[in-house]
């Protein structure tokens, strides 16, 4: 059976296009205009990716993020403008999995939802093991791999490489890794993580320089890619 | 003996006079019936003890006679003041050396004795009547200031309350005119070349002479002038944080207002006007960050209205030129015409932006010809083509209406945005209907549909830039400038609009423009039946 997509935007030529876009890729699309119209649809039809416009009309769409998040896992790809950047990360906190911000092309945000029906969240937590690339996290043992060989992390690398992995190809806010490895109070201390985030590269990125698994999203977060497979 | 008495005469009343004088120029004298009761109860006074003391003439020392001759002159000083004692002193001087001095019945005095108790008389009298009156003066002078006091006290309370400027003039002006029963209250300011200028005339017009007068002064200053007719003019200047600013000037009876009561409005207005300056300015910086704000908040919107047809036509545009993708030929037509749709609504969206421009910054140049209504209309049905697809559009002019004189582009656009609203908000099975009427030397156009309606607080607002009217659960598909375009170009003609509800339900949306006065040549063609098209 084919996936099922759920769209929310309160423009008709943004839902008619991605409609046209999706189904012509073979999904299944829902298109709803606003949040109360979403959310009662997602209860109905079950979908696999939900992808969300954050402007809508009757309710924010941050707020919508955070009643199917009440009771679903369903995966939430947030479309945001350029001057949302607040109302984004705000969605992404309150569980978004991704975002994309337009005006964007259909490739990027296929490759969203890609990831996004990989890592349906609700998998994600059963599994012990994630391969990204060339590592391996192992969850259960507390130890990465590249290429087989173990790494030598420190407790606090490897935690944030855990968070990352538990969430794999979906954007961690500054905010939750903060909270996740040092604990609350410790919101502010952005730097701690860029200085512990650029030591991890150092030791599974083939070229730290330029990124491939641990990729930064500005002014937002961190997320591991989990790779493109064979299209 | 006649030369001592003279002297001794002479010693008291200059004496005397020259308190009166000082009394009489102070700042407030008794009331003329105090004085006159004052001085009847000094004379009757005298006169009775002089009946009563009569038969006692020869057989009493005379210097005796003195002593009760003093006391209706203290009485009466008590009364009636400083005038009242001199015309005491006056009379029982007289009566004393008139009746009870050898030789009787004569001014002359013979007994040195005579002319110490006459000269001790009239010295006693005259300390009574200083003390007195130096009294009198003091508790009048203590009243004054404490009116003073009260009346500075009143205006600042009232001043407090106002805020404007010129609200803060006004009161100043007025209340010191009727506080203090004056003709004319001024205050005067410097305006933009520096010059003062009267800022608030409270009570009579200056005259011109005067006016001229302070009008070209280029720098305040005390002024104290007499008038013609009793009046008097006073000015004191204003110092607003030490500079001398502006002038305070009064005109009303002598004496009306004392100098030192005048500096306390002054300085009092002084304040005030800066309170209010500060105020204004205060307003004038909280307009301008409301306005930063509005900015901002209406660069926002346009971004937003700007980017998400251009967030379609992208994803069309991509989808369209992807390689992998074998999209249905509908398909296609779908994305393509959404792309087309997409790009309209940009290109509107920069000609509203442009007009607008042109708007508000006053450079819209309108240029009126005589234009049917009935062209006016049709050119807007075919303009709206598509979208009247379905739809009906009833049309209603009077036959024999004269053409508008209108811009017809901008009257046109006008037709095109209130018609599309109505379209948009009626109900399809309604037709839209377009009325003209005539009103005097005004057309009226009236687009009626029979939608929702707007709620009345609404009716104003929506002709207000980037406002848009949101009904529940619904987004509006175009920007916020449509109606305030309309606005703008039919207030350009020097017509008005405005909304109103329609009979049955629905909004009515109308204008004036004027009409082309008729001419015979226009009449006839009318009248030949080009009316009919």
């Amino acid at each position: 059976m084919s996936p099922r997509i759920l769209v929310v935007d309160d423009e008709p030529a943004m839902r008619r296009v991605l409609g046209t876009g999706l189904r012509a890729r073979g999904y299944e699309v829902d298109l709803v205009g606003n949040g109360g119209h979403a959310l009662e649809v997602a209860a109905l039809e079950d979908p696999d990716v939900v992808i969300l416009d954050l402007g809508l009309p009757d309710l924010d769409g941050v707020e919508v993020c955070r009643r199917l998040r009440g009771w679903s896992e369903v995966p939430i790809i947030v479309l945001s403008a350029h001057g949302e950047e607040a109302r984004k990360v705000e969605a992404l906190d309150e569980g978004a999995n991704d975002f994309v911000t337009k005006p964007f092309s259909m490739p990027e945000l296929l490759a969203r939802i890609r990831v996004a029906l990989r890592y349906k969240t609700g998998d994600e937590s059963s599994e012990h093991e994630v391969q990204v690339g060339r590592v391996r996290i192992d969850l259960s043992a507390l130890r990465a791999f590249v290429d087989g060989e173990p790494v030598d992390l420190t407790d606090t690398e490897f935690r944030i490489l855990a968070e990352l992995a538990r969430n794999v190809g979906k954007v961690v806010t500054h905010q939750m890794l903060l909270r996740a490895v040092w604990g609350p109070g410790y919101q502010e201390e952005l730097h701690y993580l860029r200085v512990y985030v650029n030591r991890l590269r150092k030791k599974i990125e083939p070229d730290p320089a330029s990124p491939r698994l641990l990729v930064t999203v500005p002014r937002v977060g961190y997320r591991l890619e989990p790779g493109e497979p064979p299209d | 003996m006649a030369s001592l008495v003279a002297a001794s005469a002479d010693v008291g009343s200059p004496r005397l006079g020259s308190i009166a004088m000082m009394l009489l120029h102070g700042p407030t004298v008794p009331s003329i019936r105090r004085v006159a009761s004052g001085c009847l109860v000094a004379l009757v006074g005298i006169a009775g003890l002089a009946m009563v003391l009569f038969p006692l003439q020869r057989t009493v020392s005379a210097i005796a006679f003195g002593l009760p001759l003093l006391l209706p002159v203290v009485v009466g000083t008590a009364i009636g003041g400083a005038p009242a004692a001199v015309v005491g002193v006056v009379a029982g001087f007289i009566t004393y050396n008139f009746l009870f001095t050898e030789p009787y019945y004569t001014f002359l005095v013979s007994q040195l004795a005579d002319v110490i108790g006459l000269s001790v008389y009239v010295l006693v009298g005259a300390v009574v009547a200083y003390v007195v009156a130096r009294e009198q003066r003091s508790t009048a002078e203590a009243r004054q200031r404490e009116e003073e006091a009260r009346s500075l006290a009143a205006l600042a309370r009232s001043l407090i309350v106002e805020t404007g400027l010129d609200g803060v003039l006004r009161t100043v002006a007025e209340s010191v005119l009727r506080r203090f029963g004056l003709r004319a209250v001024g205050i005067f300011l410097p305006g933009d070349d520096g010059r003062l200028q009267a800022a608030v005339l409270a009570g009579d017009e200056l005259p011109n002479a005067i006016r001229n007068y302070l009008d070209g002064l280029s720098r305040p200053r005390r002024i104290s002038v007499g008038l013609r007719d009793g009046m008097h003019l006073h000015a004191a200047p204003l110092r607003e944080l030490g500079d001398p600013e502006g002038l305070f000037v009064v005109i009303g009876p002598t004496g009306a207002v004392s100098a030192r009561l005048l500096s306390a409005f002054a300085n009092l207005t002084a304040l005030a006007v800066e309170r209010a300056r500060l105020a204004e300015e205060a307003t004038r910086l909280h307009v301008l960050e409301e306005v930063d704000r509005l900015r901002s908040a209406l660069i926002g919107a346009v971004s937003h209205d700007f980017r998400t047809p251009l967030a379609a036509i992208s994803a069309a545009i991509s989808d369209l030129g992807s390689r992998h993708l074998h999209l249905s030929r509908g398909d296609r037509e779908t994305l393509i015409g959404i792309i087309e749709d997409e790009a309209r609504r940009l290109d509107r969206l920069v000609s509203d932006l442009l007009d607008m421009g042109r708007i508000e910054g006053g450079s819209l140049r309108v240029k009126p010809e005589a234009v049917f209504a009935e062209d006016l209309i049709e050119s807007v049905a075919h303009q709206l083509g598509p979208l009247l697809e379905g739809r009906s559009l009833v049309v209603e002019v009077p036959r024999e209406l004269s053409p508008l004189r209108v811009d017809p582009t901008l009257v046109e656009q006008v037709l095109v945005n209130l018609v599309e609203n109505a379209l948009r908000f009626g109900p399809e099975d309604h037709p839209i209907r377009v009325e003209v009427l005539r009103r005097g030397t005004w057309a009226e156009v009236r687009v009626i549909d029979h939608g929702p309606g707007l709620p009345e607080a609404e009716w104003e607002r929506i002709f207000d830039f980037y406002y848009t009217y949101r009904t529940e659960g619904e987004r509006p598909t175009r920007t916020g400038m449509g109606l305030a375009i309309c606005r703008g170009y039919v207030e350009a003609h020097g017509g008005e609009i405005w909304v109103e509800a329609s009979p049955g339900g629905g909004a009515t949306f109308a204008f004036r423009v004027p009409l082309a006065p008729p001419s015979p040549g226009e009449r006839l063609a009318v009248l030949g039946g080009e009316a009919e098209a």
